[in-house]
């Protein structure tokens, strides 16, 4: 499949700051995540993304072309900003409106695709009359929401999408980009919130420093990391007993315990022989089990392997 | 034990009462107002001109003084400084009683009204560091989850602006007095120049809480700096324009200025009119003097205060004031 | 630690215009590690501003640490912390000079208030930045200074609004860890209010939940997740259907989730039947997670509940 965004070379320098410095990724279609500590380099990589910025040095192409000075690439491109870009005086449709004209869509469409828009991101009929000034958060954030999904980009950026959305809103705006992704669109999601992403997306994209650490499917880094050792906290009612059975079966690299809780955290060598035996090691050692959780897998512990 | 403790530790101490708590606040806003370099020039020029001051009195003290430096250098002027000069020593000698006060009280009034000008000033220069910033960067909040209220908060903000005021203007109008009364030849003049120590007390105190509650209800006016200095300067100088050309069309409108209010409170503090009259008294000569030099245009300036007037209006910025502050400062 | 009431409210109630934000909000609350939740809007940050006096209440009355807020407010907050949501400070002074002042402010004399300062930002990871001017601060750095101000007088509870805003992950860890030992550490009752439910399971072990004005559930999170026993997601490396099959056999409901886990209602006490069935169709996993998401499904079946009612 050919990749929706293609960076070669990348640099953007701010005189001596240094945004991003010598990228080269390739981002596939699908849902991809974007992680990095604040201050490495995201922003500058969405604005180059989105046409705000040019790059210093080296390439970048949305769906083959470059996004600056190109409205008729940026047709295909959504983006749905961090910060609060609203305007304060006006009513959401009325703004959609606006901008629907503005990307040249059809007139007698506009209305009803507006509707449409602020139907499907939840934003409740009763608040429409109101000015967006007045919008909580979470109000505010579904504009925003809608006002990029409004032309049906190929490509929806989404800086912070999450931000001050309650469980719910959460829950449906998973659900409302998984449908998206379903349907051909491609979806870039910068979020520090780990978590969601690593339900949602599929691949990553880790940034540090102005540089790409790592890129791929969760999966492929996870493969990729020298330092990786499988571990695992099992929850049961006796560790001990169990922590001596996994010893006396030579599987374990190290272990800690954890009696108050009732949690063992163990450490193995040889991941695929290991699980081939691991039910019936926890099976006979007659050991009641609760949990069973990675301690390595989460995209928290990739992100902190990866950036350490 | 080898390794010490250094993580979270509780405190089991006794907490300050609130007092304390609004001498806190009060001596921070200080501090921040104090903060411009600036500020810290414009004190200094303002004890500067307190010592001049001092330093005048100390010089017409030295009148009395037979065979002071003062006496002999006047003696070089032409004869009418010598006369006035000569009458004026008589009449201080005979009537010390009336005449030390008379003429402190008429120079600290110039002082006062002078060195006000200079207060409003730096207060103006001051304002956004009392309520302003706050409002901008959300601190009102903060201060309302401490353990103090928004009457607390206000209290200390008001003693900040009038600490401010007394460091700028009360401060070297007072230490004048002492200084001044300190270097003249007798230790009576102390006694006889308490009336206007009153009055600068009295008119001093009054005018700085009212300065005091106007600058804080300009500062809470908006959340931009320059926006809330602009009004109360505009303020300042439109009334300082409207004076005189209201004088002859509207004169009621001359009380939209704090300036031209307190002004009008310090006439009828310190009663100048009556010192004028009683020097008229006792040296009739003065009177043909002063009307070879503009008299009726100085009886003039110091007519009568329209008190009624002053208050009511003072009164209704006051109000004002206190509306914006209940109205901006809150904890949302 | 006595096991006196913290937060004590007898219908509460908040009306701003027409709209009720707290409808008779009657709560007893014991010290501890406590998460409040709610839809945005639903009166969680009211019911919090009218605990610390940063709203007026409209009838009803609250307690706090055993008194009074109506009356003794100012004199309780000498004992309460708070971190709120938005981005606020004092202006014009250094970290170590504000939470120093916001010692003060508390009452804590200044000699002790400047060492205590000082001792708080060690422990929210606070370096050389706390002579700089809180205006030049990062996210990160103003959100630990929020926390360094919140306890620095000792209180002995705090009130946390989204402490990790805006944080990046790391940071996000670190704050969460040192909230975690404030409570379990040192004593002091947390109160965190958070959409992040990851972060609330992680920390609190009592919730409540306020939506449109009422409290939807009061208990401990132990007693939510029992609620929730009998069902554990499995993250296995392929054969989701095999795995569904098997589960249909043994008679036990079973859905193949989004991100590719394998959610099993094998209703019993213990995961070793759940073991059993997967050693016997040879199918290791990597992970089994019991009622992963308890909180965050109580959360939407007590909203849903409070939809239907209304």
């Amino acid at each position: 499949m050919n990749p929706v965004i293609q960076a070669r070379e990348l640099s953007r320098w701010y005189g001596m700051v240094m945004g991003l410095n010598n990228v080269s990724f390739d981002i596939e279609p699908g849902l991809t995540g974007l992680v990095g500590p604040n201050g490495a380099g995201k922003s500058t990589l969405i604005q180059i993304i989105t046409g705000q910025l040019q790059p210093s040095q080296g390439s970048l192409t949305v769906f083959g072309e470059v996004p600056w000075n190109n409205p008729r690439l940026l047709q295909r491109v959504g983006f749905c900003p961090e910060r609060d870009a609203v305007p304060k005086d006006l009513r959401p449709m009325e703004w959609l409106t606006g901008l629907a004209r503005l990307s040249g869509l059809a007139s007698a469409d506009i209305p009803g695709r507006c509707e449409a828009i602020l139907d499907k991101v939840k934003l409740s009929r009763e608040h429409w009359s109101k000015t967006m000034g007045q919008y909580s958060k979470g109000m505010k954030q579904r504009v925003k929401l809608a006002q990029g999904m409004l032309h049906e980009p190929d490509l929806l950026v989404l800086d912070e999408p999450m931000n001050g959305l309650d469980p719910m809103g959460r829950q449906e705006v998973a659900g409302m980009l998984a449908e998206l992704s379903a349907g051909g669109a491609s979806i870039l999601i910068s979020s520090h919130i780990l978590g969601e992403l690593e339900s949602l997306c599929r691949n990553i994209l880790i940034l540090n420093w102005g540089r790409i650490l790592a890129s791929g499917s969760q999966k492929e880094i996870r493969g990729d990391l020298k330092n990786w050792s499988e571990e695992l906290a099992v929850q049961c009612d006796e560790p001990e007993k169990l922590a001596r059975h996994l010893f006396d079966a030579g599987v374990l690299m190290g272990f800690d315990l954890d009696p108050d809780a009732g949690i063992l955290r163990i450490r193995v060598k040889d991941a695929p022989s290991f699980y081939a035996s691991w039910t019936g090691l926890l099976l006979d050692s007659k050991v009641t089990v609760h949990a069973i959780r990675s301690q390595s897998r989460s995209l928290q512990n990739i992100f902190e392997k990866v950036t350490s | 034990m080898p390794l010490h403790d250094i993580s979270y530790k509780h405190w089991q101490g006794t907490h300050l009462g609130v007092w304390d708590r609004r001498a806190a606040i009060a001596k921070n806003g200080l501090g921040a107002c104090l903060q411009n370099r600036w500020m810290w020039n414009l004190v200094v020029l303002c004890w500067g001109v307190g010592l001049v001051a001092a330093a005048l009195l100390f010089l017409v003290g030295q009148l009395l003084v037979p065979d002071s430096m003062v006496v002999g250098w006047v003696s070089k002027f032409n004869p009418t400084v010598q006369t006035f000069t000569a009458l004026l020593t008589g009449w201080l000698a005979n009537h010390p009683e009336i005449s030390v006060g008379a003429t402190q009280n008429v120079l600290f009034y110039y002082l006062c009204i002078w060195l006000q000008r200079v207060g409003i000033f730096a207060l103006g220069v001051a304002i956004p560091g009392l309520i302003t910033r706050d409002l901008a960067c959300n601190a009102i909040v903060i201060y309302s989850s401490k353990a103090v209220s928004r009457g607390d908060y206000l209290l200390g903000k008001f003693a900040t602006a009038f600490g401010f005021l007394t460091l700028v203007w009360l401060g070297p109008v007072c230490a004048a007095w002492f200084l001044g009364n300190l270097l003249s030849p007798d230790w009576s003049f102390f006694w006889h120049a308490r009336g206007a120590l009153g009055n600068i007390l009295i008119y001093g105190v009054t005018s700085m809480a009212i300065l005091s509650t106007l600058a804080l209800g300009v500062s809470a006016i908006g959340l931009k700096e320059k926006s809330t200095t602009a009004v109360w300067f505009m303020w300042w100088i439109l009334g300082g324009v409207i004076g005189p050309i209201a004088l002859h069309t509207k004169p009621w409108l001359r009380h939209l200025s704090f300036n031209f209010d307190l002004d009008q409170l310090a006439l009828a503090t310190f009663r100048v009119s009556d010192n004028l009259k009683t020097a008229e008294d006792a040296l009739p000569i003065l009177t043909t003097i002063l009307e070879n030099n503009g008299r009726s245009r100085f009886v003039a300036s110091l007519d009568t205060p329209n008190l009624a007037g002053t208050w009511l209006a003072l009164l209704a910025m006051l109000g004002l004031a206190a509306w914006i502050i209940r109205k901006r400062v809150k904890p949302e | 630690m006595s096991a006196r009431l913290v937060i004590e409210t007898a219908e509460l109630t908040k009306v701003f215009g027409t709209q009720k934000a707290l409808d008779g909000v009657s709560l007893a609350v014991g010290p501890g590690a406590i998460g409040l939740l709610g839809p945005n809007g639903a009166g969680k940050t009211t019911f919090m501003k009218c605990l610390l006096q940063l709203q007026p209440v409209t009838s009803g009355s609250a307690k706090l640490l055993g008194r009074e807020v109506g009356t003794e407010g100012r004199e309780i907050r000498k004992r309460v912390g708070y971190t709120p949501e938005q981005d606020c400070h004092i202006p014009g002074m250094a970290g170590c000079e504000y939470v120093t002042y916001c010692a003060q402010l508390c009452g804590l004399p200044f000699q002790v208030a400047r060492q205590r300062a000082h001792e708080m930002l060690d422990f929210v990871g606070m370096g050389q930045e706390r002579y700089r001017k809180i205006d030049t601060y990062s996210t990160g750095m103003r959100q630990r200074l929020k926390l360094a101000q919140a306890i620095v007088h000792d209180p002995e509870i705090v009130f946390l609004d989204e402490p990790t805003n805006g944080l990046d992950p790391k940071g996000q860890a670190q704050i969460l860890e040192l909230v975690q030992s404030l409570w379990r550490v040192y004593g002091i009752t947390v109160v965190l209010s958070s959409h992040l439910l990851l972060d609330v399971q992680q920390i609190c072990e009592h919730i409540i939940i306020i939506a449109r004005g009422r409290v939807l559930v009061h208990d401990s999170l132990a007693n939510l997740k029992a609620r929730r026993r009998g069902s554990a997601e499995v993250v296995v490396p392929g054969r989701q259907e095999e795995l569904q099959s098997a589960c249909a056999r043994a008679g036990w409901p079973s859905e193949v989730l989004p991100n590719g886990r394998v959610k099993v209602e094998h209703r019993s006490d213990s995961l070793n039947p759940l073991l059993t069935l997967l050693h016997q169709i040879k199918l290791p996993p990597l992970e089994i997670i019991p009622s992963p998401n308890a909180l965050e499904e109580t959360f939407v079946q007590a909203l849903e509940i409070s939809h239907a009612a209304a």
